[in-house]
């Protein structure tokens, strides 16, 4: 950090040390806490909607209140993902297979305080590299061209099989329909128009989080109106986690952690990624080092920790582009040029440089916000498990409101209501009929990775398919492929001799 | 032969997705771009994937036991209806009456009959949504007033 | 007795709307609040230029400017949308060169450039292009003759984007070919770049100066800007005209309204906005986005809509991205 002289460091401190800013950081990470947990408000909704008010503020103080939402946000999606199944953001998703499995064995309160301490590391992990050697890692991600990205997805995707539980073929047919859901719209990488049904609003293709919020958070509100009460889901009385019983854990799995944090950190650091995939390829790899007494998919804690280390260490890898070169990481480091911009900060390589100070400042509020995190975290955990006593005709109604309009508020658009609405229908259908959702989820935020990359690289090569063997570390990422098939689907050949019980 | 069962049920609706996609997919054109794989390739690939698995799930229902779960049943249908019907709408209906009339119906459909709970909880959800982002976040909501 | 009642007051009612609603429209326009469809998502370049025009002209209109992002498929949602609004000059968009004229003329968006009223331009930014520092070319004139004799790849900001047509048009004027590999965003492009799959970027000029130090060092080299004459953000970088090369190119922002918007709330908003853009607190604040204001008029925004088109069209056709 030789590039930062001692009073940019003593400056960016000093601006931090100020109520007003320590007052928009709290506001921040409840604002964040609020969004990432109400299904149906998302993180990125939180930041754009608040974006307009940050015009107002200062440099400090708007980066103090969206860096709050940023971490609080990210965390909070898991806490409806564990209670209710129904997670808040995408890259919860993965975190509801084993958190809301806990759940339902009364462990509901161990899993969220293990995805706030799991979130609490993986942002300081990734916070930690951005202090120290975060141009070298940009650097580093910038040899990767779509080859590379193409590959990491497949990594990625091939996780369906790992979590297809009931039957891998309704699995694959659903993250089938997944991808097919991400080609809707005009193809980015020809500029056709696929799929649009002479809808002008389909040109965008189906936003994730909308497709999200239906299969998942409308879905289940239809299946808790359900009359029969036999097969909804009751919880069972949640038992208190004792705090240092989770550090504990965190400890014995310090393996599964830290591999998880620098997954997530990485993956943050590449663009045009984000949070989903972060957390979908450190649930994959846990699940390749999975040990045969591990129960994944059916309450196993290192399956929270997997998800939520690496989901928060996106945060401090995806500021590691933008500061360094003025590349977004993930979709709301992309806003956040716009929020320094209107502040006369130009986001580009020389801003470490330029704004020293203010470089300073971001490391602290990422920092405090990430402890913020924890605190407000846990008390809110309290609050939150009070959802589960919420009798089913009023958290419905609520719910599914909330859910529309906060669709409808992303972007103003009706029509987002209405693919809302048949994304639920549609989730609603697939539980019946025993689909998995999950690997829709995982279809249709890795599809358009998989395509555009795969179709770029092909481009550039002239059709050439060698370059994915040729390039290492995409020939490493395709050997990792190949393997976790191999130990997902060889192995399942034998198990069928002792079947693990079907749940869900 | 048991044409009832869920997987026969999903196995033909694969399939018939699938028979979309493909038939779709047909006149999609190249586009711009260099010399690469077509739009319609990933969106084939998947259709083919859906044919397999689909095929598989009929001919594996055909021959199980047992019928279709229940999908519906009396209050699934009125919060269903009442779901379809407001979200479909979204944009005719202002927002405070549809909030307030779907929390309302859902409510009763839920067999709550406390009157109390029935006049104050639709108001209070309508109220909190309505100001929270019209006056909030300056959202743009649909109103008749 | 009731319903008389009723009747008599709904006469009134209406009595009392036309009085105040009839000829107040056309004289007192606004009497209400006046939408702005912004079809990008909040903290973009546009977003914040429309958020800096709302307050000026809330104060010169006598009513709020209420913004409403309606983001996706690069602009082509929001405009849609706006076409089914009212021609009542209380719903106007940001527009852009790409999303009025050409975007219709490849996919079916709803809407053609006849849809709209427009109204003002606002701002332009010169196309440029850039390659990565190491670059063995110095000049466009070493790019252009390297595509003479080999295959080169480029990157831009999205399939049929703005910056995608402008070096479209330029390679087609200068009968060279490259391939074009789609990036989502210029950031994206600048990835492609930096990383070397991509031989050149095309993007619009107010994407470049923050990448480069105070002393000039960059990770790029801009090797020209289309513009009519040097760009005052970046001095040093010659015009293709500079070059030897006849091409004047820029991306631009205006606003628009349906079509069938009444000539007098037009020219009212118009002149309002000209009157704004003119003022040296706006262009200021414009020059931290690296925009130029550029104000023109509804029939000469109209005519670089139709000449923009023409240019674009066989160029589409050669491409493959003319809708059939």
């Amino acid at each position: 950090m030789d590039l930062i002289a001692f009073s940019d460091i003593l400056q960016g401190a000093v601006q931090v040390a100020n109520p007003w800013i320590v007052f928009f950081l709290i506001v921040g990470v409840v604002i964040g806490m609020i969004f990432g947990a109400a299904p149906g408000l998302t993180a990125p909704a939180a930041i754009a909607l608040f974006l307009p008010v940050t015009y107002a503020m200062g440099p400090t103080s708007s980066m103090a209140l969206l860096m709050g939402i940023y971490c609080a946000g990210y965390f909070a999606g898991s806490i409806p993902a564990i209670l209710i199944n129904t997670p808040g953001a995408p890259s919860s998703a993965a975190t509801a297979l084993d958190g809301f499995a806990m759940a339902r064995a009364g462990e509901g309160d161990r899993a969220l305080s293990t995805a706030i301490w799991g979130s609490l590391i993986g942002g300081l992990f990734s916070l930690l590299l951005l202090m120290t050697i975060a141009p070298l890692l940009a650097r580093f991600a910038l040899t990767f061209t779509s080859v590379e990205y193409f590959s990491f997805a497949l990594i990625g995707i091939v996780c369906v099989a790992g979590i297809s539980r009931g039957s891998l073929t309704k699995g694959f047919a659903a993250a089938l329909f997944g991808i097919l859901v991400s080609t809707v719209g005009i193809d980015p990488v020809s500029g056709v128009g696929r799929f649009m049904f002479g809808e002008p609003n389909l040109m965008g293709g189906i936003p994730q989080t909308t497709a999200l919020i239906g299969l998942f958070a409308i879905s289940q509100m239809l299946l808790l109106s359900k009359k029969d009460t036999q097969d909804q889901i009751v919880l069972p009385t949640q038992k208190a986690a004792s705090q240092l019983a989770v550090l504990r854990d965190l400890w014995r799995y310090r393996w599964v952690t830290f591999k998880s944090a620098v997954i997530g950190s990485l993956i943050g650091v590449l663009p045009g990624t984000g949070p989903a995939i972060a957390s979908w390829i450190s649930y994959s790899d846990a699940l390749r080092a999975a040990k045969p007494d591990d129960k994944f998919g059916q309450g196993e804690v290192k399956g929270v920790i997997a998800c939520e280390v690496s989901n928060n260490a996106v945060t401090g890898g995806a500021m590691v582009p933008l500061l360094t070169l003025g590349i977004p990481g993930d979709p709301v480091t992309a806003i956040l040029i716009g929020a320094l911009m209107i502040q006369g900060v130009h986001v580009g390589p020389f801003l470490i440089q330029q704004n020293g100070s203010l470089f300073v400042s971001i490391l602290l509020l990422l920092f405090l916000s990430n402890i913020l995190m924890v605190a407000v975290g846990l008390s809110a955990r309290k609050v939150a498990a009070k959802v589960l006593q919420i009798p089913p005709g009023i958290l419905v109604p609520t719910i599914c409101m909330m859910a529309a309009i906060g669709v409808f508020s992303i972007s103003n658009n009706a029509f987002d209501v209405r693919l809302v609405l048949i994304f639920g229908l549609i989730g609603y259908l697939m539980v019946r009929l025993e689909f998995p959702t999950a690997p829709a989820v995982l279809g249709i935020v890795l599809g358009p990775i998989l395509e555009k990359n795969l179709r770029n690289a092909l481009t550039v090569s002239d059709m050439d398919f060698s370059v994915f063997i040729t390039r290492p570390v995409s020939a490493a990422a395709l050997i990792a492929t190949a393997c976790l098939l191999y130990v997902w689907l060889g192995p399942r050949k034998r198990s069928e001799v002792h079947p693990q019980p079907e749940k869900l | 032969m048991n044409i009832l069962h869920k997987d026969t049920v999903s196995g033909a609706a694969l399939l018939a997705l699938a028979a979309l996609v493909v038939s779709m997919s047909l006149d999609m054109g190249t586009g711009a771009g260099g010399e690469t794989l077509t739009p319609s390739f990933v969106p084939l690939i998947c259709a083919a994937g859906l044919v397999v698995s689909g095929a598989f799930l009929l001919l594996r229902g055909l021959r199980a036991e047992g019928g279709m779960p229940a999908i519906l049943d009396r209050r699934i249908a009125i919060v269903m209806i009442a779901l379809v019907f407001y979200l479909w709408f979204f944009h005719a209906i202002d927002v405070r009456f549809g909030v307030w009339a779907f929390t309302l119906a859902t409510m009763l459909a839920f067999g709550i009959r406390a009157p109390l709970m029935l006049i104050l909880y639709p108001v209070a959800l309508s109220a909190i949504l309505y100001l929270s982002f019209s006056w909030g976040f300056r959202v743009v909501l649909p109103t008749w007033i | 007795m009731f319903k008389k009642q009723i009747i008599r007051l709904a006469r009134i009612a209406v009595a009392m709307g036309a009085m105040i609603g009839g000829p107040a429209a056309a004289q007192e326009y606004p009497v209400k609040p006046i939408q702005m469809i912004v079809p990008f998502g909040q903290g973009g370049a546009t977003d914040q230029v429309a958020r800096l025009m709302a307050a000026p002209l809330e104060e010169a209109l006598g009513q709020p400017v209420v913004i409403i992002n309606q983001p996706g498929a690069g602009g082509a949602i929001g405009l849609s949308n706006l076409t089914k609004a009212r021609p009542d000059g209380y719903t106007v968009a940001i527009g852009s060169d790409s999303t009025l004229g050409a975007r219709p003329l490849m996919s079916e968006t709803g809407y053609d450039a006849d849809s709209f009223t427009m109204i003002a331009r606002l701002v332009q930014i010169p196309s440029g292009v850039a390659v990565r520092a190491d670059s063995p070319y110095e000049t466009l004139n070493d790019l252009v003759q390297a595509l003479k004799t080999g295959r080169l790849a480029y990157s831009g900001s999205g399939v049929a984007s703005g910056p995608h047509l402008a070096m479209a048009v330029f390679l087609a004027q200068q009968r060279v070919q490259a391939t074009f590999v789609n990036s989502d965003s210029n950031q994206d492009g600048l990835v492609k770049l930096l990383s070397g799959e991509v031989d050149f970027l095309t993007g619009g000029g107010s994407n470049f100066p923050a990448l480069f130090g105070e002393d000039g060092q960059s990770d790029i080299r801009v090797l020209g800007l289309a513009a009519e004459e040097r760009w005052p953000f970046m001095p040093d970088v010659p015009t293709y005209r500079e070059q030897g090369f006849d091409y004047v190119n820029s991306q631009w922002f205006g606003l628009v309204a349906p079509a069938g918007a009444p000539q007098e709330i037009v020219d009212e908003l118009s002149s309002k906005i000209k009157a704004m853009v003119e003022t040296p607190e706006f262009s200021q604040r414009l020059e931290g986005f690296f925009f130029n204001a550029a104000y023109l008029g509804p029939t000469e925004m109209d005519a670089l809509v139709k000449e923009d088109m023409q240019n674009v069209r066989p160029v589409l056709a050669e491409i493959g991205l003319l809708k059939n």
